[in-house]
């Protein structure tokens, strides 16, 4: 099965270029079809991280997070054959992880587990040495990534898929009303109602 | 400009997306309200810092257990195993019915195509228009009756109209 990979990698050259790809995702895609496994590792190497942030950021747990990813590839290997150009490669991808992103959530919520539920807003950087100049600014970064983190997990699960894929993946409007299968317009209110709510938890960082 | 309306702008004010008539009436709607013109500020720096959300990655052997999970769980790359779209128990079960449907209806044209049920048929059919003439009998009788009865209540009905003669005088011309 993975045996081709080997023989083609020496024949194509499947990198970056600069910052393009020699290959679009919907020609390694093809490629991918006809049997080429390098398309297919190459399509892997360009999405994990993505993914992984995208879920991470959704789910909260890195473990469970790189499983799901591991589980989209896996899931991209075998479905192969189910894409059809019509749709952007992307956003095929982030549909299936974010519907086994939303089954695992789901399973989370009834577990009822936070992975968040330590850091309460008492928890900021007060208690941390001020005569730290060299960490201070790295600890304030970590501690309002863990808030802003925490605010959007706070989020209803509509509002959260949205502002997640709008503001941290920063894909188009039309991709995300592709991948949670909503109008535009829908997209676009709910992100602006994320954004709104989102300042009212972040209220505190604020001031 | 109401806050409603401002509220609802906002997203498209930061993408640059909203009306330039739309513009100056959110422009000069926080100029007027400076919680407003924060509120801009706060969600654009929001923005800010969910772009630059610390980034995690992958462990370093994820594609190597990527590839041993493919490889060891024997996953299949290929198209399913589908017969006309259906994994194998609905297609089972959508044979069946078909084979059922086809049974029930070539039983239906057999029926239909029996010369025995043919024969009855026509059997029948004789012995209806056999019955028919008696029943056509029966109602000429039926409609004799209901002339006569008719007829009956008619003359009753003249002789209670005519005058009764007994109890008058009677006038003799002599």
């Amino acid at each position: 099965m993975m045996n081709q990979t080997s023989s083609i990698s020496s024949i194509m050259p499947l990198d970056k270029t600069g910052n393009n790809y020699v290959y679009s995702d919907e020609q390694l895609m093809a490629r991918f079809q006809k049997g080429d496994e390098n398309a297919y590792i190459e399509l892997v190497n360009r999405y994990r991280d993505r993914l992984l942030n995208f879920i991470y950021n959704y789910i909260g747990d890195f473990e469970i997070s790189e499983d799901i990813v591991q589980d989209t590839m896996v899931k991209l290997y075998q479905k192969k054959h189910y894409y059809r150009e019509i749709a952007k490669f992307s956003t095929w991808l982030y549909t299936i992880a974010k519907n086994l992103a939303n089954t695992e959530f789901r399973k989370k919520k009834q577990r009822k587990i936070t992975l968040l539920s330590r850091i309460s807003r008492d928890d900021k950087p007060y208690d941390i040495p001020a005569d730290q100049p060299d960490t201070d600014q790295e600890i304030q970064s970590d501690i309002t990534n863990k808030i802003i983190r925490k605010a959007i997990d706070e989020l209803p699960e509509k509002f959260k898929t949205v502002i997640l894929l709008r503001d941290v993946q920063e894909l188009s409007y039309e991709e995300i009303s592709s991948i949670i299968e909503v109008p535009i317009g829908t997209v676009k209110s709910r992100i602006n109602r994320a954004r709104l709510q989102l300042q009212v938890e972040l209220k505190h960082l604020r001031t | 400009m109401n806050r409603y309306e401002f509220e609802n702008l906002i997203s498209d004010y930061l993408d640059g997306s909203i009306p330039f008539k739309k513009r100056t009436e959110f422009e000069d709607y926080m100029k007027d309200d400076p919680k407003a013109e924060s509120l801009v500020r706060n969600i654009k720096a929001t923005i800010s810092e969910m772009n630059n959300l610390q980034k995690v990655n992958v462990a370093d052997n994820f594609n190597e257990k990527l590839l041993s999970r493919v490889k060891n769980e024997g996953i299949d790359g290929g198209p399913d195993n589908t017969i006309l779209g259906f994994t194998p128990f609905y297609a089972s079960i959508l044979s069946c019915l078909c084979v059922a449907f086809f049974v029930v209806t070539s039983q239906l044209i057999n029926v239909s195509q029996d010369p025995s049920i043919e024969a009855k048929t026509n059997q029948y059919t004789a012995e209806l228009e056999q019955d028919t003439p008696s029943y056509s009998k029966n109602v000429d009788l039926e409609k004799k009756l209901i002339v006569d009865s008719n007829i009956d209540s008619l003359q009753d009905k003249k002789e209670k109209e005519k005058p009764n003669n007994s109890n008058k005088i009677k006038f003799v011309n002599y």
